[in-house]
């Protein structure tokens, strides 16, 4: 840490940059309608009423934030249970991104909190048949998970060789506790609204609400792991792993397929797509969702030569994420609308201060980029010019053992003149 | 509404990003081009091009068509590309191999390596029968560029004439003598080509005004790309 | 006994004595508020010629009770549902989850609470009837044991079949709640909904909670499982591997 207070020291001021420069403004705005939150109080700040009590802060950061988080689970699972040890390059940003989005959940619910002084109620007053405490209690586990298995890269930052050994030791149960929380976690977002049968609209309500967030929690993960992968291409110069992504790409056609075949059966079934043939507020925000956030992202990534290039990879997961982002929100807010005989339309205030979350959370992602190896470099690079004996011993096995297995289809080279 | 609201803020920031980097671009190329056309090489002699930031394992032998070989305890040798190309080269959408049996001539082209519409071939270190190839890279080609000296390998030969083509292969101070040249020749093609023409180089540029040797290549127009072919990748 | 609350709209004539009798019980400001909100627990609302009561309906199988993380709420076995302030955590559950839209919040102060009637749990405990229903005058709202009322209801309804809608509201709504409503015109049209399911609510969460325990254990060993498996794959792979490389 003090190295890090010294190299910051004698760098000059940063220069200021465009996205710089709103990030200040976002978070001047956010810490003044911080101190108007704690200092009036929620009534004074937000649109929120009796008619509609949960509103952009539940219904974005919470709900949508817990959802992007979802790659964390998935990449872990892939790499350590299912062992494709190929995508352990991206676990590392996975698992910070995931990290950071529980944080900025735990930050946004002491805004959101009448009483957030009492946030640790839920660890003692136990209420077991609430879904809220159920979440409340994924929430803590499943973000000391997170801690951990971020921890190895900051003890590797600060050489502590037995702390980063022990946790390397625990590390496969982790991963399982973590899916499983994950799992659960996901899922009980969902059953938060299965108690509101006569409230949410039928286009949303259904009694596989906790599958269907579970499923899009998944297609959401995989594909916030593509668009910030290129995020951190343009940010950081960090080479874009195409050949990694791509696969996540086609691995998201098959869950998106999963969730959107699931919805429109459950819909039939309930007879609730007939409300469709003259969709009008609810109907319309309906197909906006699943149109342009389910099929058109299935469209654009089942076909291989769009899903192969990074703009047809970026722009088919970014759609999914602002799918998904609807379906939270419409379940939030849209579908509860007419219930509550209100519309709700979040305050300047609301708005900001969840600007400034998602800004902050931008900001760390950076500076951990910076301060933390988060994206190794290959083994050998720092080494310089001398190759490690190792590494000569390693490549010589290689070639003894492995098996090697002709290319399909084995042809000559193209353009062998 | 709301949701509508929050995914026009989403797009709004990403639209708002793509005009920035845009900006970005056209100034930093800006500068870049004004440095050039001051004329000096130095200029260019950017810290992404310095050859301390390129690997350089000690017991390979290097082709300058910057290929390497690995002379294993087997007879065998293992092949495959160096780091300065990896770097320049960026992302790789394909590589096809030679199959298992053909024989390879030292300096002749035997692998490819696709990347969107274009193709770059590699000549060959040594004279041998290909006996193995990496059978991972089909799977991952970016395998190639994360790993170049190791899992990275392309093909295993039984070489054929080991003792003739050795001398003409770089390795130890050798080789360190020759990427520094490596480095000093791009430097000067760069340039020149910037010289002439403004737009070779299309988003090739750090924050600083600085050049990426990171996917370079990727950035090349085709004509420059072909150049770069011919000069580098040489028999 | 298992208190409840019967109120009569055919017998209610709006003097709002209910509702300043609640605010003074409960020291609430004097004000009346048109609708429910966290400083009055009770309206008395005139619809269609007639009048109805609004105050929490004390529901058997309480929804407040079952979405509370941290049980504020709790259903007493003399009848009422109350709530205890200083367990809150303010996240509003409760609010967003009754299905009589009743709790509210205290969305004026810095660190608010709910509210709502409690059926006046205090005066019940020591054999008193609550406020409201003591000083009605002329019985539209009336205190007793729910059983005996859902039997002077019936008494009512047979008694003038034409007067009334033949439905006790109350009876079996969301499993039945312990306030108890009669009426001389269809409920809809007195603003209290009519599409509740007969089922308790909080059956619905504890259908997805209670699987929870399965997730785990099944969840645990399915991917324990998956992970052993690749993991010996790979390691047969390195054991094969290193004795070809021994042989070559
Ligand atoms: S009416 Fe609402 S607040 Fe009252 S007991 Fe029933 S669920 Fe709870
Ligand atoms: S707002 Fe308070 S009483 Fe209501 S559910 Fe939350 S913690 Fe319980
Ligand atoms: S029972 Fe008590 S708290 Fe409830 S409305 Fe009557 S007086 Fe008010």
């Amino acid at each position: 840490m003090r190295k890090d207070a010294e190299a910051m020291n004698d760098t000059r001021w940063p220069e200021i940059t465009f996205w710089r420069l709103v990030f200040l403004v976002l978070a001047a705005t956010g810490t003044v309608v911080a101190i108007l939150r704690y200092s009036r109080g929620l009534g004074a700040t937000t649109n929120l009423s009796d008619q509609f009590p949960w509103g952009l802060w539940i219904g974005f950061d919470v709900l949508t934030g817990v959802g992007l988080a979802a790659g964390g689970f998935t990449i872990t699972a892939v790499v350590h249970l299912f062992n494709l040890k190929r995508f352990t390059p991206i676990v590392r940003p996975t698992v910070l991104t995931a990290f950071l989005g529980y944080v900025f959940v735990i930050l946004a619910l002491l805004f959101d909190l009448g009483q957030p002084h009492r946030i640790w109620h839920a660890i003692v007053m136990w209420n077991p048949r609430s879904v809220m405490f159920e979440v409340a209690w994924c929430v803590m586990l499943y973000t000391t998970v997170l801690a951990l298995e971020f921890s190895p890269i900051v003890f590797e930052r600060l050489n502590l060789e037995r702390p980063r050994r022990i946790v390397r030791a625990i590390s496969v149960p982790l991963v399982i506790v973590g899916v499983i929380l994950s799992t659960l976690h996901q899922s009980s977002l969902g059953s938060l609204y299965l108690i509101v049968p006569m409230k949410l609209h039928p286009l949303w309500y259904s009694p596989l609400l906790p599958v269907f967030f579970f499923v899009s929690a998944m297609a959401a993960g995989l594909a916030m792991v593509i668009v910030e992968s290129s995020l951190c291409q343009r940010a950081f110069n960090h080479h874009l792993e195409m050949d990694l992504l791509e696969p996540l790409g086609r691995a998201m056609v098959v869950v998106l397929s999963v969730y959107g075949i699931l919805r429109v059966q459950d819909l039939a079934r309930r007879g609730a797509l007939l409300g469709l043939r003259r969709p009008g507020y609810e109907g319309s925000m309906f197909l906006l969702e699943m149109g342009l956030g389910v099929l058109l992202p299935i469209i654009l990534l089942a076909i291989p030569r769009v899903r192969a290039r990074q703009p047809g990879l970026v722009t088919g997961a970014f759609l999914a994420i602002l799918g998904f982002v609807m379906h939270r929100l419409n379940v939030s807010v849209t579908g509860m609308e007419r219930a509550a005989g209100v519309a709700y339309f979040p305050s300047w205030m609301e708005i900001a201060l969840s600007l400034a979350l998602v800004a902050a959370g931008f900001a760390v992602f950076g500076l951990a980029v910076r301060y933390l190896p988060i994206f190794p470099e290959a083994p050998h690079r720092a080494s310089g010019v001398e190759a490690p004996a190792w590494l000569l011993a390693r490549s010589a096995s290689m070639v003894a053992g492995g098996s090697p297995e002709p290319l399909s289809p084995p042809s000559a080279p193209a353009g062998v003149k | 509404m709301v949701a509508i609201l929050v995914v026009f803020t989403i797009i709004l920031f990403v639209g708002a990003d793509l005009v920035v980097q845009w900006v970005r671009q056209r100034r930093a190329r800006t500068v870049l081009v004004a440095q050039a056309s001051r004329g000096s090489a130095a200029d260019l002699l950017l810290p992404t091009l310095q050859p301390e930031r390129f690997s350089l394992p000690g017991g390979l032998f290097f082709h300058r068509g910057h290929t390497w070989v690995n002379l294993l305890f087997s007879g065998q040798v293992k092949v495959g590309v160096d780091d300065f190309l990896q770097r320049l080269l960026g992302h790789v959408d394909a590589i096809t191999l030679p199959p298992i049996g053909v024989e390879v001539k030292q300096g002749q082209p035997f692998v490819a390596i696709r990347q969107g519409g274009r193709t770059a071939t590699l000549p060959a270190p040594v004279d041998g029968v290909v006996c193995a190839v990496n059978g991972e890279l089909a799977k991952a080609p970016g395998l190639l560029k994360r790993d170049p000296y190791t899992r990275g390998w392309l093909v295993a030969l039984r070489p054929t004439n080991l003792a003739a083509n050795l001398p003409q292969l770089r390795v130890g101070e050798n080789a360190l003598v020759w990427l520094k040249a490596e480095l000093a020749r791009l430097q000067e093609f760069l340039h020149i080509t910037l010289t002439i023409k403004r737009d070779a180089l299309v988003g090739a540029t750090a924050a600083d005004g600085g050049l990426l040797a990171d996917g370079l290549l990727e950035h090349l127009d085709d004509e420059t790309w072909a150049e770069f072919q011919a000069r580098f990748l040489r028999a | 006994m298992k208190g409840a609350i019967l109120f009569d709209s055919t017998k209610c004539i709006g003097c709002e004595a209910c509702v300043a009798a609640c605010k003074e019980k409960h020291d609430l400001p004097a004000a009346i508020d048109p609708k429910l909100t966290a400083y009055t627990w009770t309206v008395v609302e005139q619809r269609n010629k007639a009048f109805v009561r609004r105050l929490c309906m004390h529901c058997e199988s309480p929804t407040c009770v079952s979405v509370c993380p941290v049980e504020a709420f709790r259903k007493e076995p003399s009848g009422p549902v109350v709530y205890d302030a200083s367990r809150c955590i303010g996240c509003r559950y409760c609010i967003m989850a009754c299905p009589f839209d009743v709790p509210k919040y205290q969305w004026d102060r810095t660190t608010p609470i709910v509210q709502k009637c409690n059926m006046c749990a205090d005066r019940i405990a020591v054999g008193k009837e609550p406020a409201c229903a003591a000083v009605c005058p002329t019985g539209a709202t009336i205190f007793g044991d729910r059983d005996q009322l859902i039997g002077e209801a019936r008494v009512r309804l047979k008694a003038a079949p034409t007067t009334y809608v033949p439905h006790i509201y109350g009876l079996e709504e969301v499993g039945g709640t312990s306030v108890l409503m009669l009426s001389s015109v269809p409920f809809p049209s007195l603003g209290i909904r009519p599409d509740l399911p007969v089922t308790p609510l909080p059956t619905l969460t504890w259908k997805a909670l209670s699987k929870v325990p399965d997730v785990v254990v099944v969840g645990g060993a399915l991917l324990y499982g998956i992970w052993w498996i690749t993991n010996r794959r790979i390691r047969v792979q390195e054991a094969l591997a290193q004795e070809a490389a021994k042989k070559g």
